[in-house]
């Protein structure tokens, strides 16, 4: 029996739900500061070529110009690398290496005004051959994006356990197929956005549209040249991020030397036809992939290689390819596997993290050959799922070790769905429509140690009147950690959530925090939550037990009552406890305090792919149904279901909301999106053309959470939304296979990709290009380069 | 991207506004369509004309003769709204509903719809785009970047109306300094998809008017997008057919098919409609209509889809909206 | 219905002094020609609500209301919308009070991470004002020029369910929420 929680695993509303609801929370666009300018950035139209020249006269001569900058004006740091040292520099310094690369800055009084400016601005470029996919980029001879890495190779990774080569001899059946994915948006709303403002006593103070804060603060140090401590971050609200906002970016940076330089207040909001051409994506993959199975479809081993585009460069990618790699060793028990990675530098937008970061891509490959294996061995694929799941107490080849682990549960509750849908879901009524239902499954982390620094930390201050301040390191983008948060306080001190305000991040006071990536943020900061809620209600024990005259170890938080145990009649209200502490003595600061990071994760080992990530790992099965048009090829999804293992958890409607968003920005991941490029140029840098899923798609998203609780989690959780991002699209792709017999070894699904395949012909079927020819694009003129 | 600096001036009167035309001065409607390519700096007209605060150009109501009239500033959103309550105009209302996104249509006229400017992956794009591509035969230059070599502009119109209301025989009445010009709504379109509208450019639309439907009269119009809402067509069929009675069986006595989105104008397929006279419309006669309208397609790849994929689609278009009007 | 405009002088720039009335208030502003709506809204008046979203009219985040009908500011001109009634999310809650689909996007977990929730609550408004009682085809087509990224859309047209039941629910709906047409139910293929 699950404990009889107050504040866990209910229905809770967000605690930020009113003020977004009002149109009051702040977003860092909403902003402004007396005095501020306004900046925008100039930027390559070029995908590669070298700055011989930068003039900035004319520009700065214009009135009501306050400032204009290049790469001059910076110390040249480098952005970026895991493991690695950084190769992004926030304002071109030699050459620029994708169309939108930033070259320089302008701050005016007006946006207008610095629009103008940038007009003004005279780049002199040598135009160099670009390199715009990741296989003529391997060629010998081809254009290097960087002088530094030859082959353009960005990173490699090499995993390997088992002894694949003779496993496949043992093997009944192997098979090998290529798949791809296309370059993809993160797809949050609200555009990148900064302001600045620069003290002369040597303080800057920033405000911006960052997920992990503390990327920027570290960053933001170094590029400037002043000490952290001087940084100071403010964490407005997130219109999301999903990846997109962790890193540090050039808007960032400008609008703090832009402030530094003209002792102003300076915003710079990019637009978000800049947002989707000149900033991140998701890493468009190419994934050979060879699995071998004996007859009663027992996995015996995997062979991957996979090519990954990383575009322009380093950013985070490399930890891309890693997770690529060592994720093929989830959510199935595979004895011998080997994962080999690269990533390829190319003209193109960099690639980075995304929902998923990385797993997406190659469970796609595997949970799709999983069903074409299932189906050549006549066996049913989710049988075969079943047969091979991870168990509690496994360690995987390369030491990913399993604790609490509901993957069985969700994959029987998923045969369940699907049964039940085949009876509930009528055949098409017009001949042309076919129906289809898919499974896939995924495994995924609850905070991946990236870096040496793991841990998050939590303060909380209570207040006279009996209410909680809290504060943490990690931002709510959206996901509702704030909220998640609040509730672990609340559960801890006996309060009600409404008796919680979680306090905006300011990094001045506020502890450090590696971000908010990798599903970390319920694990881990929940934890440090936890803690620090322990720590204050330590603090309360101690004044409560004196006044009612017992042991502190037999005293209850709850219902805003402390009481002893056994006997609640004998107590003292929450809010009168908090007084008597603060006027006891010479009166008491009830501050609390809490940091937290699993134990024994190891450090990411990028060449070998080895070592345990996480502290937990989630689990899930997606369900899709699926009806195919074969005359038009679209494809509409009638239902979805995610059974999953998230632990206990926090807050169902919140976990939920997770769920279906994710699922559905899969939708729109395997059907309708997907960057379209030119030369190098995005051509669909517009909501309009970038086809994001709009409410005509959504369909009901059913939810089904395994009876789990994780040992290390607060109250057991694990994380939630993220993973289930992994295995929409094989869900999707296998449920389409189910309805016409095809297999799509490339995503997006266009209409047209179908409408080909059903004639039995391959044109058509390659949404982004097939880079592998070398072109990257189909229209009649991919190989006139304009000049 | 902030809008380029113009004068705006909102005309009261038709005559007001033909009057103010000229060189640098542009029109505007609804908006959604010009503010957007502004923005991308396609175009920066000295002065923007208001059309929206012109009674004689808002209205929907049927006419004496028991047609319907539309100023050309009526909203997509009322049209449809109107249509659909009354029956004999319900599958128009339809039509328009087709059009973009609710907000859009909320937005967006009847008359900017009929006028929109041509549309290439091409051309509607930032301009630091054009900073690197040159400027294109739509914007002056001398390249198409669609079509390698090609001397003449491929973009494509993309209206949603323009095939509904041709098909339905809907004229256009123009009014320009010398008075005002009435035209079947097919002569507002030039081919050209540089200069795509007809109208003088000290001329404006003010109303189109659709005659009486025949007795018997039954519609479609069958759009391909990709997304069920924003997306502008990436072809489109309308089908309009008078009938010698009511139900299942009874024959066309008239019929007008258009395509549109199909090239640089939407065009009547003459052919294809005499094709359906006199024979009950059945699914099968897609196979005979459908290359009468390829052949009439001038499709290349500057949309979101391939042009083989939207020509092929004619076919299956055509045998929806034959399917829609089998009664 | 035109307001005198005054004309200044910044340097070169002409501005027009103009009246917007925006939530029941009329306001003095001083604007270009060239300004849009959003953008006055936003960096004038502060009604920082209406968002920008992508400003090209393909995501609905600054949408307001303007005479009651759900437009997107981006692709309005300021100048444009002298003398007519313009609501922004700042203007939906009554005496301290939420609107119902303020509270039941709040309640029902509409809102993440928020940035399209003005947007979609006004255009969830301006359905509920002509459909008080609209099917969930309708809701997804009212809202369908609206995107999230984060929500998925499943709990917003949960909410505006909600926020319709209750409205029905209430005692005495004000006779302006009367639907202007009922159910319009199309129907493809219906000629005379």
């Amino acid at each position: 029996m699950k404990p009889d929680y107050v504040n866990i695993g209910g229905r809770m509303p967000r605690v930020d739900g009113i003020v977004k609801a009002a149109g009051e929370a702040m977003y860092a666009a909403d902003l402004s500061l007396p005095g501020m300018l306004h900046g925008r950035l100039l930027r390559s139209p070029h995908p590669h070529a070298r700055i011989l020249g930068v003039d900035t006269s004319a520009a700065a001569a214009l009135p009501d110009v306050h400032a204009v900058i290049t790469s001059r004006d910076t110390s040249g740091f480098l952005a970026g690398g895991i493991g690695s040292p950084g190769n992004e520099p926030y304002l071109a310094l030699d050459k620029a290496r994708f169309v939108g690369d930033a070259v320089a800055a302008v701050a005016a009084v007006d946006e207008e005004t610095a629009e103008r400016a940038l007009e003004l601005i005279d780049v002199q470029y040598e135009v160099l051959n670009p390199v715009l996919d990741p296989f003529s980029a391997m060629r010998p001879g081809a254009p290097l994006v960087h002088d530094d890495a030859p082959g353009n190779l960005s990173f490699e990774t090499d995993l390997s356990f088992g002894d694949v080569d003779d496993a496949f001899s043992t093997c009944d059946y192997v098979r090998e197929d290529e798949f791809e994915t296309a370059p993809i948006r993160h797809g949050f709303i609200e555009p990148h956005a900064a302001l600045a403002s620069w003290e002369t006593s040597g303080r800057l103070t920033f405000w911006g549209s960052k997920q992990s804060p503390y990327f920027t603060y570290r960053n933001m140090a170094k590029a400037l040249g002043i000490p952290m401590s001087r940084v100071r971050i403010v964490q407005p609200h997130l219109g999301g991020g999903f990846g997109g906002k962790n890193e540090m970016f050039n808007v960032d940076f400008c609008a703090a030397l832009l402030s530094i330089t003209t002792g102003r207040p300076v915003k710079v909001v990019v637009s978000q036809e800049e947002v989707l051409y000149a900033y991140r994506q998701r890493h468009p993959a190419w994934i050979k992939l060879k699995t071998g199975f004996m007859n009663d479809g027992t996995l015996v081993a995997v062979d991957a290689d996979i090519v990954a585009d990383g575009g322009a460069y380093k950013g985070i990618g490399a930890l891309s390819l890693f997770l690529m790699c060592t994720f093929l060793a989830l959510p199935y028990r595979v004895p011998h596997l080997r994962a080999k990675g690269r990533r390829v530098y190319t003209n193109t937008q960099p690639s980075c993290a995304m929902r998923g970061h990385g797993v997406p891509q190659v469970r796609y490959a595997a949970e799709v050959q999983l069903d074409m294996a299932a189906s050549d061995l006549g066996l049913d694929p989710l049988e075969v799922r079943i047969k091979n799941a991870i168990q509690p107490g496994d360690t995987t080849g390369n030491e990913f070790r399993i604790t609490s682990c509901g993957l069985t549960e969700t994959l029987v509750a998923a045969r369940d769905t699907a049964e039940r849908w085949r009876r509930e879901i009528p055949a098409a009524t017009e001949p042309h429509l076919k129906r289809g239902i898919g499974v896939a499954s995924y495994g995924y982390v609850s905070g991946p140690r990236i870096a040496g620094h793991n841990t998050s930390a939590a303060l909380i201050k209570v207040h006279e009147d009996g209410r909680v301040g809290l504060a943490t390191g990690s931002s709510d983008c959206g996901q509702g950690s704030s909220t998640v948060l609040s509730q672990i306080a609340a559960e801890v001190l006996g309060v009600r959530l409404e008796d919680v305000q979680y306090a905006s991040l300011d990094s001045e006071i506020v502890p450090v925090d590696p971000g908010v990536f990798g599903s970390r943020v319920t694990f881990i900061t929940g934890n440090a939550v936890k803690r620090a809620a322990e720590d204050v209600r330590r603090q309360l024990a101690g004044v409560a037990a004196g006044i009612l005259g017992v042991d502190p170890e037999d005293l209850v938080f709850r219902d805003r009552r402390v009481f002893v145990e056994g006997d609640p009649e004998r107590g003292i209200p929450f809010d009168r406890l908090v007084k008597s502490a603060q006027y006891s003595g010479t009166g008491m600061t009830l501050l609390g305090r809490g940091y937290w990071a699993p134990e024994g994760i190891d450090l990411p080992r990028f060449d070998t792919g080895m070592g345990n990530q996480s502290g937990a790992y989630s689990f899930g099965t997606q369900v899709a149904a699926v009806e195919v048009d074969t005359e038009t090829g679209r494809v509409k999804v009638l239902r979805l279901a995610v059974a999953h293992d998230c632990g206990q958890p926090i807050n169902e409607m919140l976990v939920e909301g997770q769920l279906e968003g994710s699922s559905i920005g899969g939708v729109g991941h395997t059907f309708t999106e997907c960057i379209q490029r030119r030369q190098g140029q995005t051509m669909n840098a517009s909501f309009l053309e970038y086809r994001m899923p709009t409410a005509l798609d959504a369909c009901p998203v059913e939810s089904t959470h395994t009876d789990t609780t994780d040992e290390m989690g607060p109250y057991g959780a694990k994380e939630a939304g993220e993973g289930v991002q992994v295995a929409i699209m094989p869900a999707l792709v296998n449920a389409v296979h189910d309805a016409i017999g095809v297999w799509f070894k490339r995503v997006p699904i266009t209409p047209e990709a179908v409408v080909a395949a059903l004639r039995g012909s391959s044109a058509g079927a390659t949404p982004n290009g097939g880079a592998k020819g070398g072109a990257d694009g189909d229209g009649p003129d991919e190989d006139r380069g304009p000049t | 991207m902030s809008l380029p600096r113009f004068t705006y001036t909102a005309a009261t009167s038709v005559e007001e506004a033909c009057s103010l035309a000229g060189s640098g001065t542009m029109f505007l409607s609804g908006g959604t369509d010009l503010l957007v390519s502004m923005k991308q700096r396609i175009h920066a007209p000295a002065r923007l004309v208001g059309l929206a605060g012109i009674p004689e150009l808002h209205g929907v109501a049927e006419t004496q003769a028991g047609g319907l009239r539309i100023g050309a500033a009526t909203t997509i959103t009322q049209l449809a709204e109107w249509a659909l309550t009354v029956p004999r105009w319900s599958a128009l209302g339809d039509a328009a509903l087709k059009t973009s996104s609710p907000l859009l249509r909320n937005t967006g006229t009847v008359g900017g719809n009929l006028c929109l400017d041509t549309r290439c992956s091409f051309y509607n794009q930032p301009a630091i785009f054009r900073a690197r591509w040159g400027a294109c035969l739509k914007l002056g230059g001398d390249v198409c970047h669609a079509v390698r070599r090609s001397t003449t502009c491929h973009a494509v119109y993309s209206g949603d109306l323009a095939g509904p209301l041709m098909a339905w025989g809907a004229t256009a009445t123009v009014a320009g300094p010398a008075g005002t010009r009435t035209l079947p709504v097919e002569h507002l379109f030039t081919g050209d998809g540089a200069r795509p509208c007809a109208l003088a450019s000290d001329e404006i639309l003010v109303r189109v008017e659709l005659p009486q439907p025949p007795p018997y009269a039954r519609f479609s119009y069958q759009k391909l997008r990709l997304r069920d809402s924003i997306d502008f067509p990436l072809m489109g069929v309308s089908l309009f057919a008078a009938f010698d009675g009511p139900g299942a069986g009874a024959r066309c006595r008239g019929c007008r098919i258009v395509l549109n989105a199909a090239g640089p104008a939407p065009v009547v397929v003459h052919e294809a409609g005499g094709l359906l006279d006199g024979a009950v419309p059945t699914e099968e006669l897609a196979a005979d209509l459908a290359p009468l309208l390829r052949a009439e397609a001038r499709a290349v790849g500057n949309t979101a889809a391939g042009a083989g994929y939207r020509i092929e689609m004619i076919e299956v278009l055509v045998r929806r909206a034959l399917r829609a009007l089998e009664g | 219905m035109h307001h005198a405009r005054r004309r200044g002088n910044r340097g070169h720039v002409t501005l027009n002094e103009i009246i917007l009335h925006v939530n029941g208030r009329a306001y003095a502003a001083r604007v270009e020609d060239h300004w849009t709506l959003l953008d006055v809204l936003r960096n004038q008046l502060g009604f920082t609500g209406a968002k920008k979203g992508c400003d090209q009219g393909s995501c609905g985040a600054c949408t307001v209301l303007l005479d009651g009908i759900a437009v997107q500011s981006c692709l309005v001109l300021a100048v444009q919308s002298q003398g007519r009634s313009i609501v922004t999310i700042e203007g939906l809650a009554r005496d301290g009070r939420l609107d119902p689909l303020q509270s039941a996007f709040h309640e029902v977990g509409a809102i993440q991470c928020g940035f399209c929730t003005p947007g979609m609550i006004l255009s969830a408004k301006a359905l509920l004002l002509r459909n008080p009682d609209p099917s969930e085809d309708q809701i997804k087509e009212a809202l369908s020029g609206n995107l999230c990224r984060c929500t998925g859309y499943v709990k917003i047209v949960q909410a505006v369910k909600m926020a319709a039941a209750e409205r029905s629910q209430a005692a005495g709906a004000a006779p302006q929420d009367v639907a202007l047409r009922a159910d319009p139910a199309p129907q493809a293929g219906s000629g005379t």
